[in-house]
């Protein structure tokens, strides 16, 4: 039986075939844009999740996640509705949440077969596990044990992740810098990283995730998003790698598969500030499409990756669905709803 | 299969495909509401455009990193109507005075935004520039050799490049010998987000001279449309004298910036005097 995507690339063919020369003068203006390197490219639907702005309101777009029916569950901090819900052809089903004035961070956890929110807030300096429907089920407040929080606003939580035992570990990314992990019943368990240009410190602390693939020792991605890197940690929080992404200020890694996906706010040098693009890693973190920005297949370990196509303005979050299309949701960006690339 | 029937049977499966891409391109060509976006809808990305130098005089490189593969950077020299091609990995020698605009191009890409470059002649040899008082503290992380260093500052406030300051401070020039002075060029940045706003007394004296007049200029630019801007503002003066002391006062923020009334940020680079 063909698979879906030997189906989309005959489909793909057919449909090239149909612009051939010399019939291609008519349309390859109108063709859409295709952005994107290798096998990793995608036609664009800038539309995709607009929404009425007067009854759904968003300010900055600043996470996706989809659920096992297909949702897919938007993180805004626009009071109105923090939560968007949304269908795969880009239909509000839900929306909830008023109560996150700065909710940044959106992690999905299956626990025992129901799925479960974790949300960041770092103007409320508190991270709020929710049902997918918005009920609050556990709150952890700034740490006060820890020096670095005495004074409970210096808790700025950017990013959750849930370890398979249900540990929790939260990046303090506009904060202290700091990693803190939690056991499931929220009970602090062990504090690393802080502020600095060391190994294991980090400058913007932005995003965190579980690295659990091809059957390798679970660990920790962390993006150090000034720095331009992400950095591999222990569950226990040992520093073990830094992979350096000069020029990309990554956000937050999210694993789809055997791939590592990044939003990039901004390009580091590119002339307009609204510079982010999508950054896209293999199994062996070797990075393999950048669509919107520069790319070299066996890029030197100083090659610049920056914007080259205003496709995107400030990119903050990618989603990636079942069918592997991508969703962008992006801070900073005139409430504009998410963008889906579609992949080809 | 014999090779009459192998051809008529290959003209036959070519011709079935031959209809289904023609219907495809048809319906394609027919589709006027496509939900996705063109290329032709896309704008580049804004390269990062450098010259050696701000003067006309020697060898001024223009190099161009951060462009997209395949664009070019399309130049026009504003003052002569002059356009010129330069691809990227191509050297570019600027050497007349002027503005230049600049933008990367690639059909079917909307243009990038415009770069501007202006180009001027070189000013009179300066023996020495000293600080009269206390330096800015912040924002002067180049030292005094940066105003007449002939290097433009990045746009962004914090490059090493500029001098800043909002509160009064004053300069003192030496030439080899008494020199006439005609007019003095302020390079300033405009970038009203960050309440860097050129709006400042400028006041000229002859150190070596006090017969001669003191002069009293004021700084102002239009207000900016856009993002950070480095704009050269020409300050008339009729002096002569070895060394003159220049004495900047920042004024407040004009309307309608929503912080009027407050000290505003001057910064400056360059400072060249004809």
């Amino acid at each position: 039986m063909a698979t879906r995507r030997q189906f989309l690339n005959t489909s793909m063919t057919l449909a090239s075939a149909a612009f051939i020369p010399p019939l291609a003068w008519c349309c390859s203006e109108e063709d859409p844009l295709i952005i994107g390197h290798g096998d990793y490219r995608y036609r664009i639907l800038p539309d995709w999740g607009k929404l009425d702005a007067s009854e759904f309101p968003v300010q900055d777009c600043h996470e996706m996640v989809q659920t096992k029916n297909g949702d897919l569950y938007l993180l805004t901090n626009h009071t109105r509705n923090n939560v968007l819900v949304y269908s795969l052809d880009g239909k509000l089903k839900n929306a909830w949440g008023t109560q996150f004035p700065g909710a940044h961070g959106l992690t999905l956890f299956d626990e025992n077969g129901e799925e479960v929110l974790w949300i960041t807030d770092y103007e409320r300096h508190q991270v709020f596990k929710t049902s997918l429907s918005g009920e609050i089920l556990m709150v952890i407040d700034a740490p006060q044990d820890v020096l670095a929080y005495k004074d409970p606003s210096q808790f700025k939580p950017t990013e959750t992740a849930i370890a398979p035992d249900g540990s929790i570990y939260i990046a303090d990314g506009y904060g202290a810098q700091h990693i803190l992990q939690y056991d499931p019943k929220g009970q602090l368990v062990h504090v690393f990283g802080g502020y600095g240009t060391a190994d294991h410190q980090f400058q913007n602390a932005h995003g965190i995730c579980i690295d659990q693939r091809k059957g390798k020792q679970p660990s920790l991605l962390i993006t150090a998003r000034e720095q331009q890197a992400v950095k591999r940690f222990s569950l226990e929080g040992e520093h073990l790698q830094t992979l350096s992404l000069p020029g990309a200020h990554i956000c937050r890694p999210v694993i789809h598969r055997e791939q590592c996906y990044f939003s990039v706010l901004k390009s580091k040098g590119v002339g307009n500030a609204d510079s982010g693009f999508v950054l896209i890693m293999d199994e062996n973190d070797k990075v393999v499409s950048c669509p919107g920005a520069s790319f070299e297949t066996d890029a030197s370990e100083d090659f610049l990756y920056h914007q080259t196509l205003r496709v995107f303005q400030y990119p903050h979050d990618v989603c990636v669905d079942r069918d592997e299309n991508l969703y962008i949701a992006q801070w900073n960006s005139g409430n504009t709803y998410p963008i889906k690339l579609e992949r080809v | 299969m014999e090779f009459g029937k192998y051809l008529s049977h290959q003209i036959g499966t070519g011709m079935k495909k031959f209809n289904v891409y023609l219907l495809i391109f048809v319906l394609g060509a027919c589709s006027t509401d496509s939900p996705y976006l063109t290329a032709r809808k896309v704008q580049l990305a804004t390269p990062d455009v450098q010259t050696t130098s701000i003067y006309s005089t020697g060898v001024n490189k223009l190099t161009v990193s951060h462009l997209a593969p395949g664009a070019s950077l399309a130049i026009t020299h504003q003052d002569t109507g002059k356009e010129f091609s330069v691809q990227s990995d191509e050297a570019f020698l600027l050497q007349e005075t002027g503005l230049y605009a600049i933008r990367a191009v690639q059909s079917p890409f909307l243009p990038s935004e415009t770069l501007y470059k202006r180009l001027l002649p070189k000013g009179k040899d300066i023996a020495q520039l000293t600080w009269m008082g206390q330096a800015p503290t912040k924002y002067f992380k180049g030292g005094s050799r940066v105003l007449t260093d002939g290097k433009n500052a990045g746009l962004s406030f914090q490059d090493s490049g500029w001098t800043g300051a909002d509160t009064p401070f004053s300069i003192a020039i030496t030439f080899a010998e008494k020199t006439q002075i005609d007019s003095l060029v302020l390079g300033v940045l405009l970038d009203t987000g960050a309440w860097i706003f050129p709006t400042a007394e400028v006041v000229v004296t002859a150190m070596d001279d006090p017969k001669q007049k003191t002069i009293k200029q004021q700084l102002n630019t239009a207000w900016p449309s856009e993002g950070p801007q480095h704009q050269f503002v020409t300050l008339p003066v009729s002096l002569e004298a070895k060394s003159i002391e220049l004495k900047f006062s920042p004024q407040n923020l004009p309307e309608p910036h929503p912080g009027a009334g407050q000290p505003a940020w001057l910064f400056m680079d360059e400072l060249i005097i004809y």
